[in-house]
């Protein structure tokens, strides 16, 4: 009795749990769950938004996304069989791969996996004959039945007789057993080229088949083979029945007289990935009345995803519609998907592998197998079923061909219509590089990158959580905005991300945030498309591109007679600080790029050492002479004296030398004017090594802003800093003072150090967008300073013998400019230079600055003489364009 | 209330006596074969009225239920112990048939095909099992020796692993539990019990590697670990959509037929995550509560039966279904793996209704009729007051 009492309270106990947990559950209020199934209720829908463009102030288009339509479909659903049967030997080849992972003997012949293997190999080439086993271990009894039809143990690919009887593998202590093969091909013809239905077939009936012209053959073989457990043969495929529906939706291919398990055998062997194998289903009947209800099954084939391909196909080339170039381009597109599907299991290896390794130092072997295992099917699952391959891209641009197409398509054809947004560049290589490069952030998984699906994974986790929080209200779509935007920002799938240039720099401001419909039981969010910034350079597109012209002559030494690798013009506006050229040599395409043209790659490949995807005006480069401004710069504002003499004697010192710059009259002392005229070494020696030193030089060439990026630099303006004298330069060398060995500058902050000279010391800041606000910036220089070293550039010029005074320049007499040439040694064996000039005009009003820089010039091409008529034509280019500035000087007498 | 009053009400109601717990055993068996009807009725056709194929064919189940009952009550429960050896090994063939010639549905052997229904070894062996032990317990001399321990833990173990034979582990692990309920109530001694129960905890291991599948290796991996429930995704997605069902009803449900229809074996192992998500808390623990009174009753009936063997049998068919139902609401609920087993009288199984009627059946038998033995008469009669169905023979008195 008591023992009793004791099993009631061991019982209350454990019911008062179960009901203590129904009341968490229920009671607790548990929003998590609730939301949970919300969610998977839920209709989740994308909605794209485009990405903005990037104009320049005159409206013309340098980026902008242009809608794109295309006709998708996945490959499953155009190979149904084809994608069947490899997840098929996928699944069949499971044992193989598990010995050969684990390192395991090999347990036996996978069932029928060299049977489907052979079915696929036999399906890439389509010839040939291929034999699939029918039946295994027949006793010896049935094989003296079978064997008038069949010659006994005929070598394998014999074409006499379709079915053949084998040696089975023997196993230790059992007779060896006996195997018949089916010729799969002959069945297949019987069944209309379908070979594939010959494995379904073999477990359809139970390893019974119907074989040309041998109906006895048939009925004996289902005796000696034992039918079902009754003895009752199986029943016959009704072939006729199956052949004859073309326009029947679905046929009764084994009528359903069959127990609910014998129905679950035959198809067991499909039944794995029936909901691929969407032709064959099992279907039920129920008879009988209230006291004898019996459920009996049959196999249904449903026809409406089969062929799709072949009657998208007589379509497109049917007479009277359809282009040429519509059907070539169809058939492309499904050759191509073929390849694909071929390529995935191999693809779905490497991701097997890759997942084994990843759980291999937590788990046992086993489980970790097994886990690589599932992800593996699930891989190639997407792979097969769920990723949209495009079938014909672009309707649009095939016009009413297209149209056509759609309005006859089959009505049950798995083709979906996908809209997407393509980026144009219309401009071309001119500024490609300044404009840069944007692609579709991708969130299907490309078979190439097997890594891409963990990584869906995980933003299809935190997206899921993410709105399993997000509520319907007033603050949903700020709150989903403030996410999308956030760092990292939660990128979806119709997101375009910038990979290069303004696109990537102005990425935030360009991109738009796709929007999101929820549709849940009861509640609707919706939250549309954000939309970002279009963006506007100030930029003149025709004078760049005039000017990347010039610089492509230049490379080819045209009409200097220097080639060079490289080259950057930029000009800036005084008044505003606007950009006005921004052109860098060699650059690239965007389109032809982003299209995946393979030659044009190549060719950019082969041109990899003069970095034609760089914009070469935002990173630093080695000054040569064009450094003397900054030191001269530094040396006055130190209260130097702009008379300070130094002897120069002419070309070769111990360890450098001047250039030939002349002699002196009469021994005098060069002064800094004459210095700079002339761009004497040595003086600039004098003035570094002795007159400055380290500290003080690298503390004004922080000032003018020289050391590292500046901050008021914005990102678009620069992507390599410069580096940070202050911290890096140990000791002044001789060869910094004129601008060579570690120095290098960024030719913007060269360019603002130009315009403070002409600007009398305040100059504006370079400014690239319209929306950037304009700031003047005060510069630590005197206007005496600036008046020294304007003259001095003026000089450059106009006096003999400055060095740009020559007529191969091209400035002298044209042009009312103020320069500075430079030429920095690059490369002693070579002898090539990096060619400069910088500088600006008008020299009376000084409107325009500009800096020209070419890299890597032949052997003797000097600042002025490669780099001069450059400069020349931008001036002449202004001047067209703007003749009542004076940039062209007076005549002189 | 008056002594008199109460007394007389005690009379009118049979309160207290055995025909109140048979009585009361009948009516909560006739609920929870109710709630079956109206919940199975609810998953499979929620919008219509008529009942379906699936409808007449449960309550067709019910009806021979109800007849295996009405059979039950026929005959007197001492021929239950006369022939407590012969249905066991009469089950134990059967278990042993049922793997060679049985019907194989998903890889499991487990039914016999018998035209009009399919019939579940396993849920008849638990009946078996009880009768067999019990037949032994009363007959066995010492009864708190360590030798009737093992010869009792024996004749558990035989049908147990031809159970997990099949494979069906869950139906296996139910027969345990009866044991001990039986041994413990009849006197066997505690440390018995514990040290079985120790050594059976220790084997967990090897067992675990020698004994199971790998599915089901799988399966009780994916359930542990939360990282590794991608090994069986099936069964760990069942298990949290039964819990998202459940936790969605609140305190009244969803109401009848409004619950989701995306859950898996509804009808059969999850019935309870339907009435969770459709008649709420309210419905959820009214169903708890009678599983739970299912359980009282037995014992109460167990508590006042004369008989050892009476007692050992109420004890074991009690915890049996107790056993079950304790653990479809638990894998229901996420706590424990999914294991296959049903809701007595409520789940559709029909061997599942057919057993639990009978054993419901042998319960109302053991607390109705009386002892036909030279003791005590297992009614107490009052003076005067008949004995329920006329008495007994008074012999011996």
């Amino acid at each position: 009795m008591r023992r009793v009492r004791i099993l009631a309270v061991l019982g209350c106990a454990g019911f008062l749990c179960l009901v203590a947990r129904l009341a968490s559950l229920q009671l607790g209020g548990n929003p998590r769950l609730q939301a949970e199934a919300a969610l998977r209720d839920s209709d989740v829908r994308l909605l794209p938004a485009p990405r903005c463009a990037i104009k320049t102030v005159a409206g013309q288009t340098l980026a902008e996304d242009r809608r794109v339509i295309d006709l998708v479909i996945t490959a499953g659903a155009l190979y149904p069989d084809r994608a069947a049967c490899i997840l098929l030997a996928d699944q069949f080849g499971r044992a193989q791969r598990r010995a050969e992972t684990l390192d395991e003997p090999p347990r036996g012949p996978p069932p029928g996996g060299r049977d489907a293997q052979a079915l696929l190999d036999r399906w890439a080439r389509e010839t040939g004959t291929e034999y699939v086993r029918l039946a295994a271990d027949l006793t010896v009894a049935q094989v003296e039945r079978l064997r008038p039809y069949a010659p006994p143990l005929v070598p394998p690919r014999a074409k006499k007789s379709i079915v053949q009887l084998r040696l089975g593998k023997p196993f230790p202590g059992l007779p060896t057993p006996r195997e018949l093969w089916l010729d799969v091909t002959a069945l297949g013809l019987l069944l209309g080229e379908e070979p594939l239905w010959s494995d379904f077939l073999r477990s359809l009936t139970g390893n019974v088949a119907r074989l040309r012209g041998g109906t006895r053959f048939l009925t004996e073989l289902e005796e000696t083979l034992g039918g079902r457990p009754d003895g009752a043969a199986f029943p016959a495929i009704d072939y006729e029945a199956r052949r004859a529906y073309t326009a029947a939706k679905e046929a009764w291919i084994l009528p359903p007289s069959l127990t609910e398990d014998e129905g679950r055998r035959l198809l067991r062997h499909v039944d794995l990935r029936r909901r691929y194998f969407r032709g064959v289903q099992l279907r039920a009947k129920e008879q009988g009345g209230l006291f004898s209800f019996r459920r009996t099954y049959g196999v249904v084939l449903t026809r409406e995803r089969h062929d799709v391909c072949a009657r998208l196909q007589a379509l497109v080339g049917r007479e009277g519609f359809g282009s040429a170039a519509l059907s070539a381009e169809f058939r492309r597109n499904a050759l191509e998907i073929i390849t694909r599907m071929d390529a995935m299991p191999r693809h779905a290896d490497a991701f097997f592998r890759r997942k084994f390794e990843e759980k291999l130092p937590a788990r046992s072997p086993d489980i970790a197998w097994e886990l690589a295992e599932v992800w593996r099917a699930r891989y190639l699952e997407h792979a097969l079923f769920a990723r949209e391959q495009v079938l014909i891209s672009d309707l649009e641009a095939y016009g009413d061909d297209a149209v056509g197409l759609l309005e006859m398509l089959p009505a049950e054809a798995p083709v979906a219509i996908r809209s997407r947004y393509v980026r144009r560049y219309p401009q071309g290589e001119s500024v490609g590089s300044l404009v840069g490069l944007a692609r579709p952030w991708e969130l299907v998984v490309d078979p190439s990158e097997p890594e891409a699906l963990a990584a869906f994974q995980d933003e299809v986790r935190e997206l899921r959580d993410f709105l399993r929080d997000l509520r319907a209200g007033p603050d949903a779509a700020a709150r989903f905005s403030e996410r999308r935007r956030g760092v990292p920002p939660l990128r979806m799938s119709g997101d375009i991300v910038g990979i290069q240039g303004v696109e990537r720099d102005l990425d935030t401001r360009l991109r738009g945030l796709a929007g999101l419909q929820l549709a849940t039981p009861g509640e609707r969010i919706h939250i549309p498309p954000l939309a970002g910034d279009d963006v506007e350079l100030v930029i003149d597109l025709g004078f760049t591109r005039a000017m990347y012209g010039v610089l492509e002559d230049a490379a080819r030494g045209a009409p200097s007679g220097y080639a060079c690798r490289s080259g950057i013009v930029v000009v800036m506006d005084l008044e505003n600080g606007d950009l006005v050229c921004l052109a860098s040599y060699p650059s690239f395409d965007p389109e032809r790029y982003l299209s995946g043209d393979r030659r044009y790659l190549e060719r950019l490949a082969a041109r990899s050492k003069e970095a034609p995807l760089r914009n070469h005006c935002f990173h630093p480069i080695i000054p040569g002479s064009v450094f003397k401004l900054v030191v001269a710069g530094a040396f006055l504002q130190e209260g130097g004296s702009p008379g300070t003499g130094v002897y120069c004697k002419g070309r070769d010192y111990p360890e450098y030398h001047c250039p030939n710059h002349g002699l002196p009259d009469g021994d005098a002392p060069w002064n800094l004017h004459e210095a700079i005229k002339r761009s004497c070494n040595h003086y600039f020696v004098e003035l570094g090594l002795r007159r400055l030193g380290r500290d003080k030089l690298v503390g004004w060439m922080g000032r003018f802003g020289f050391n590292g990026s500046p901050a008021w630099l914005p990102p678009e303006l620069c992507r390599t800093g410069a580096p940070d004298y202050a911290a890096e330069m140990r000791d002044l060398r001789y060869y910094m003072c004129y601008g060579s060995g570690e120095i290098r500058v960024l030719p913007l902050v060269m360019l603002r150090f130009v315009a403070a000279i002409a600007c009398g010391g305040s100059a504006p800041r370079p400014r690239l967008c319209a929306g950037a606000p304009i700031v003047r910036d005060t510069l630590p220089l005197r206007p005496a300073s600036c008046e020294v070293l304007r003259k001095a550039m003026r000089a450059v010029v106009a006096e003999y013998p400055g060095t740009a005074h020559k007529p191969e320049c091209g400035l002298f007499p044209t042009f009312d400019a103020a320069v500075k040439t430079g030429t920095a040694e690059l490369d002693p064996r070579l002898g090539t230079n990096n060619a400069w000039i910088v500088g600006f005009a008008p020299y009376r009003a000084p409107r325009y600055a500009f800096v020209v820089c070419l890299e890597h010039v032949a052997r003797g091409g000097h600042g002025g003489d490669a780099a001069g008529p450059v400069a020349a034509a931008a001036l002449k280019h202004l001047d067209r364009a703007n003749p009542g500035l004076g940039l062209r000087a007076a005549p002189t007498r | 209330m008056t002594a008199e009053a109460s007394r007389r009400l005690t009379r009118l109601f049979a309160l207290g006596t055995p025909l109140y717990s048979a009585a009361a055993l009948l009516a909560v068996y006739v609920l929870l074969v109710l709630f079956g009807i109206v919940f199975v009725h609810a998953t499979s056709a929620a919008d219509e009225i008529f009942p379906t194929a699936d409808d007449l064919r449960h309550l067709m189940r019910v009806a021979c239920g109800a007849g295996c009952l009405a059979l039950s009550l026929a005959i007197h429960w001492r021929q239950y112990e006369r022939w407590g050896y012969a249905i066991y090994l009469a089950a134990l063939v059967g278990l042993a048939a049922v793997l060679v010639a049985g019907v194989e549905v998903r890889a499991a052997r487990r039914w016999f095909d018998l035209g009009l229904l399919r019939f579940q070894v396993s849920e008849f062996a638990k009946i078996a099992l009880v009768l067999a032990l019990a037949r032994y317990l009363k007959a066995t001399r010492e009864k708190e020796s360590l030798r009737t321990c093992a010869w009792a833990l024996a004749l558990t173990v035989a049908p147990a692993l031809l159970i997990a034979r099949e494979p069906d582990l869950g139906s296996s692990l139910m027969l345990p539990p009866v044991f001990f309920a039986m041994l413990f109530s009849m006197g066997g001694r505690v440390r018995h019990i514990a040290g079985i129960i120790l050594i059976g905890v220790l084997a967990i291991p090897v067992l675990f590697e020698v004994g199971l599948t790998d599915y089901q290796k799988r399966r009780l991996i994916g359930f542990v670990s939360r990282d590794a429930a991608e090994l069986d995704p099936d069964s760990v997605v069942q298990s949290e959509r039964s819990i998202e069902a459940i936790a969605a009803g609140g305190i009244l449900g969803k109401g009848l037929g409004q619950g989701d229809r995306q859950l898996p074996i509804r009808k059969s192992d999850f019935i309870f995550a339907v009435v969770g998500e459709e008649a709420g808390f309210a419905g959820g623990a009214l169903l708890i509560g009678l599983c739970a009174l299912l359980f009282f009753f037995s014992l109460e009936i167990a508590a006042r039966a004369n008989d050892l063997f009476a007692r050992l049998v109420s004890v074991g068919l009690g915890t049996a279904m107790f056993i079950q139902a304790f653990t479809n609401i638990a894998v229901a609920m996420g706590i424990l793996p999914v294991t296959g087993v049903n809701l007595p009288l409520v789940s559709q199984g029909g061997s599942s209704l057919l057993t639990t009627s009978l054993g419901i059946g042998a319960l109302i038998n053991i607390a109705v009729r009386p002892t036909r033995s030279l003791a005590r008469p297992s009614v107490p009669l009052g003076k005067g007051v008949p004995g329920p169905l006329g008495g007994g023979p008074r012999i011996g008195q």
